[in-house]
């Protein structure tokens, strides 16, 4: 007992200590979700696995120094546009940088902006000797009704699933040169998903350290490489088309950083080194590392298998089933101010032939790539472009040009051209097809105005064209996709936006033909989807959302049209100092799961998922964030999603007998 | 060819009213949300206004819509409110009695309805508390208790909260939000489910005198309904009141007179099928 009141005693009086603390950050969160669901909207998983959210967590606990980072540093930072980071730049070569508020002088910077970005960046502080940050987290998410593969024994792990993240990071005082990079970084991750047996059935680590002597940093272990547009290498999360019409586009890998999350595809594992000289930068890797992929009979890889999820026999054939080799370069130049000349090379090897998407069944055991990318940004205008060419000479390309003559005009045309024959494994530039540098060819318009104080309109057009099938349309297709924004502050607490978004794009049906034989049909389809938000901030600790969204989805004709809508209502309350609660409710209805609409929701602090509601019911969630001393906090999210009419939810081994998903989550972090 | 006329002729008045009643009794124990006494409403200016009352619950009749509410009621108020005989049918009757007065803690307020009649009738009785959370923001909690009675078959009860919100966004605009039955609650041995609805609107006030509120409701086995509904108060004594709802298709019109502490009110509604609904309030106001 006297231990219970003793622990009691030290959270009040940690709670106490922390107060003034938390009152100072929160009064610029108010506006901080809805920029999070602005850009990660499109880019965020069905599921709770949100590795972009993860990797902006990472730079959350590793904040970029604002007079330090470089370019490619500062556009890792999401919502910020290169015409933003070439100001940043502008600026602290006059003058450095003091305070985070005088971002706010930077032309495009708005404060609702300056609230997001605040947690990414950091000004250096000037103490001698070395500094030592530390973070731990840790999340445990179980589902409370059992899926059949747990009854019948299909799952033989638990159905928890647990993530373990730990980081450490020692610096010394930072020179311009060796950038924001730690002299000693350290980060281990280990995770579980439901239904698997191991605690560590996947896990990532590396170690990063830079020798100042010799302008050079190491990374031994995971690491992931990002690299101008994306045609080459890039992560397997990037934003894309969404409500912030200009940003995505132009994506300005950062290069070379380290691996933590819990993806578990899309990185290296070897070391690699990035040698800083002064107006040229070299990034050199080497990587050896097994894959996860389906062999076929006759031992070539068939396709690679990203899910993650290794609970079933067959499930389990596919992990490290097969290994890749990689030898890679780039360097990028500065030849004058705001022209950068970059150029990217790799070569690849496989253990197993590689089947080549598009090439008619031809198989590869070697693959290479060679790419150039140039880019020139000066006040208002930033041009960009990166060529690739692969081992059968398939030329991609991607350019663009973002304009913003005033500060209440925005706007950025690119077009790209992947050709079908293209094999780009580790890109994922933009484009329609997810994560595919491949059969497509397209043009992106994006403007964004503000014609009068308050009112803010974004809207874009992208046409696009596959000129062969796709994995999901067995024909040449083509479509085009619009959506119009309009963000009016009614006053400086209430914001409300509607938003309209078409998408007229091919499908594909399974009919059976004269023979009876079962084939895919291309069909017309065209979604419209209109959406109604308002954004209530009574106060900085007590924020109201309300949501309208309609759905329609016509066929041309060929089958019956479809509807849904959803309307959902949540707040957000910073009940005491130290306590957050967060709970929404949404009812939905929709005619099947095509016509779905996908509901951006917050998870424990650090991730984000965007489930797609379909059928008749209800989903709500609870989220609370519990901060027990300045350093360290708990939080805990029960989810729950009730359907009516249905007997069970989802199919074979994921089936759940009832009409009730519910899923609860705790996660521990602790920053020193 | 069937003729009814014919074969009603014969029949007395007294059996033709036995008729039509195990006629009704069987319609409700065979679908007992059918005609539930959500779908009417209650109090007279939220039944004139076409039910588009969330974003407005501003006396003792929010504890039925959005127990938010409550918070705008400023001093002891008491309503009683009866629908003698919804679509013409005098077994479908509805009476209720509200009242709801500002405590120093919290917003209080109390309902008791009955509807039905001999063979089927629901009794709900609850409590409700609403508290301002913040400068512009009510928020509200109802706990209630159901009880369905059908002769011979029994009886059944069942618990259930609603909760709501009420965000004052500026001077002459509330938004509100309201969602009945949010622990999914079920009656009886079966586990009917009760509805479960979910209410998001907004009011308006361009002058002192006049308001106009637009909601949206669904239920979460129905389509949803948009509904609409205007007040405007003439003379300060006379409130004029008017609605229109979709799924199903109806309009409202209700009038309500005020003298000294007390407040009269009546409120009609038709229904494309069923025809008019009739009801009549009487209140007892102690705020000025």
């Amino acid at each position: 007992m006297r231990a219970f009141l003793f622990i009691l005693f030290s959270i009040a009086i940690a709670s106490l200590a922390s107060a003034q603390e938390q009152l100072i950050s929160d009064t610029s969160d108010v506006w901080e979700d809805s920029y999070w669901e602005k850009i990660l909207e499109t880019a965020v998983q069905s599921d709770e696995n949100s590795t972009i959210a993860e990797e902006t967590t990472q730079l959350e606990d590793d904040p970029l120094n604002l007079n330090t980072a470089s370019v490619e540093e500062l556009h890792r930072i999401p919502a910020i546009s290169n015409l933003i980071v070439s100001r940043i730049i502008d600026r602290r070569k006059r003058e450095r940088f003091t305070s985070i508020d005088e971002l706010l002088e930077i032309e495009g910077m708005t404060p609702e902006l300056l609230s997001f970005i605040r947690r990414f960046v950091r000004i250096g502080r000037m103490k001698k000797g070395p500094s030592l940050s530390a973070s731990f987290l840790s999340r445990t998410s179980t589902e409370i009704e059992e899926r059949q593969g747990f009854i019948n024994g299909a799952y033989p792990g638990t159905p928890i699933k647990i993530l373990n993240r730990f980081h450490l990071s020692i610096g010394k005082n930072k020179s311009p040169l060796s950038s924001s990079v730690s002299e000693l970084e350290v980060g281990v991750l280990t995770e579980k998903d439901p239904g698997e047996r191991s605690i560590t059935n996947f896990s990532t680590y590396f170690a990063g350290f830079s020798i100042p002597s010799i302008s050079t940093h190491f990374i031994i272990g995971d690491y992931q490489m990002e690299a101008a547009e994306g045609l080459i290498f890039w992560s397997s999360s990037a934003f894309g088309k969404g409500s912030d019409v200009i940003t995505p586009v132009r994506k300005n890998g950062g290069g070379i950083h380290p691996y933590l999350s819990s993806d578990e595809n899309s990185f290296f594992r070897g070391i690699s080194a990035s040698i800083d000289l002064d107006k040229l930068q070299v990034q050199v890797m080497y990587s050896n590392k097994t894959l996860n992929a389906t062999i076929d009979s006759l031992g070539n890889i068939s396709s690679l298998y990203s899910s993650g999820l290794f609970r079933t026999e067959s499930e389990q054939r596919k992990q490290n089933s097969s290994r890749e080799t990689l030898i890679g370069c780039r360097a990028v130049t500065y030849l004058l101010d705001g022209l950068k000349i970059g150029g990217t090379c790799y070569r690849t090897r496989f253990v197993n032939p590689f089947m080549l998407i598009g090439n008619n069944g031809e198989s590869a055991s070697e693959l290479w790539m060679e790419g150039m990318d140039l880019s020139f940004t000066s006040k208002n205008i930033d041009v960009f472009s990166e060529c690739a060419i692969d081992r059968a000479n398939a030329l991609a390309v991607i350019a663009g040009i973002t304009y913003e003559p005033a500060a209440m005009l925005a706007l950025t045309i690119t077009a790209r051209d992947y050709p079908s024959a293209f094999q780009s494994i580790h890109g994922n530039a933009f484009g329609e097809l997810s994560g595919q540098v491949q059969n497509e060819s397209g043009v992106y318009v994006g403007i964004r105005t503000q014609p009068m104080k308050g009112l803010c309109i974004s809207t874009y057009y992208d046409q696009f064209e596959h000129s062969q099938p796709t994995y999901l349309i067995p024909t040449p297709s083509h479509g085009n996709d619009f959506l119009a924004l309009a963000e009016y502050n009614l006053t400086e607490q209430f914001e409300i936006a509607f938003r309209f978004k078409r998408k007229d794009s091919p499908s594909a049906i399974y009919e059976n033909d004269l023979y009876t034989r079962i084939v895919q049909q291309t069909i017309p389809r065209v979604q419209h989807n209109y959406r109604l938000t308002g954004e209530f901030a009574s106060s900085p600790s007590l924020r109201l959302s309300s949501r309208v969204e309609w759905v329609t989805v016509d066929y041309g004709g060929i089958q019956s049209a479809e509807q849904g809508m959803l309307m959902s209502q949540e707040i957000k309350w910073n009940l005491f100092y130290s306590l957050t609660a967060q709970a929404r409710l949404a009812i939905f209805e929709t005619d099947s799961y095509d016509s779905a609409i996908y509901e951006f929701e917050d998870e424990v602090p650090g991730a984000y998922s965007n489930p797609a509601l379909y059928g008749r019911g209800m989903r709500w969630y609870c989220i609370l964030r519990y901060q027990v001393f300045s350093k360290m906090y708990v939080a805990a999210k029960y989810a729950q999603t009730v359907k009516e009419g249905v007997k069970s939810i989802g199919t074979g081994n994921d089936e759940i007998s009832g009409d009730s998903q519910s899923i609860v989550s705790i996660q521990l972090e602790v920053r020193f | 060819m069937f003729e009814l006329g014919k074969y009603t002729q014969i029949l007395l008045p007294q059996q033709v009213k036995r008729l039509g009643c195990a006629l009704i009794a069987c319609l409700l124990i065979n679908h007992p949300h059918l005609f539930t006494m959500e779908n009417n409403g209650l109090g007279t200016k939220a039944i004139g206004m076409a039910n588009a009352f969330t974003a407005v619950s501003d006396n003792c009749w929010a504890i039925n819509y959005n127990p938010a509410g409550l918070t705008s009621v400023t001093a002891f108020q008491c309503s009683a409110f009866i629908v003698p005989d919804q679509f013409g049918l005098q077994e479908l009757q509805t009476t209720a009695l509200a009242a709801a007065m500002p405590l120093s803690f919290a917003s209080i307020g109390i309902k008791v309805e009955k509807f039905g009649f001999d063979l089927y009738s629901e009794t709900e009785f609850g409590i409700a508390l609403a508290k301002k959370i913040d400068r512009n923001i009510s928020a509200g909690l109802y706990f209630g208790y159901q009880r369905l009675d059908i002769a011979r078959y029994g009886t059944a009860g069942s618990f259930s909260i609603d909760g709501g919100l009420i965000a004052h966004i500026i001077e002459s605009v509330n938004v509100g939000f309201s969602v009945h039955n949010i622990t999914d609650a079920t009656l009886g041995r079966t586990g009917e489910k009760m509805p479960q609805v979910f209410d998001l609107g907004a009011c308006w006030l361009p002058f002192h005198d006049f308001h106009i509120s637009i909601e949206m409701e669904k239920d979460i086995r129905f389509p949803a309904s948009i509904k609409m509904g205007i007040e405007q108060i003439v003379f300060s004594v006379i409130a004029l009141r008017a609605g229109v709802a979709n799924n199903p298709d109806k309009y409202s019109a209700g009038i309500a007179v005020r003298y000294l502490l007390f407040e009269f009110g009546y409120a009609g509604y038709s229904h494309p099928d069923l025809g008019w609904t009739h009801q009549i309030e009487l209140s007892l106001k102690l705020d000025k």
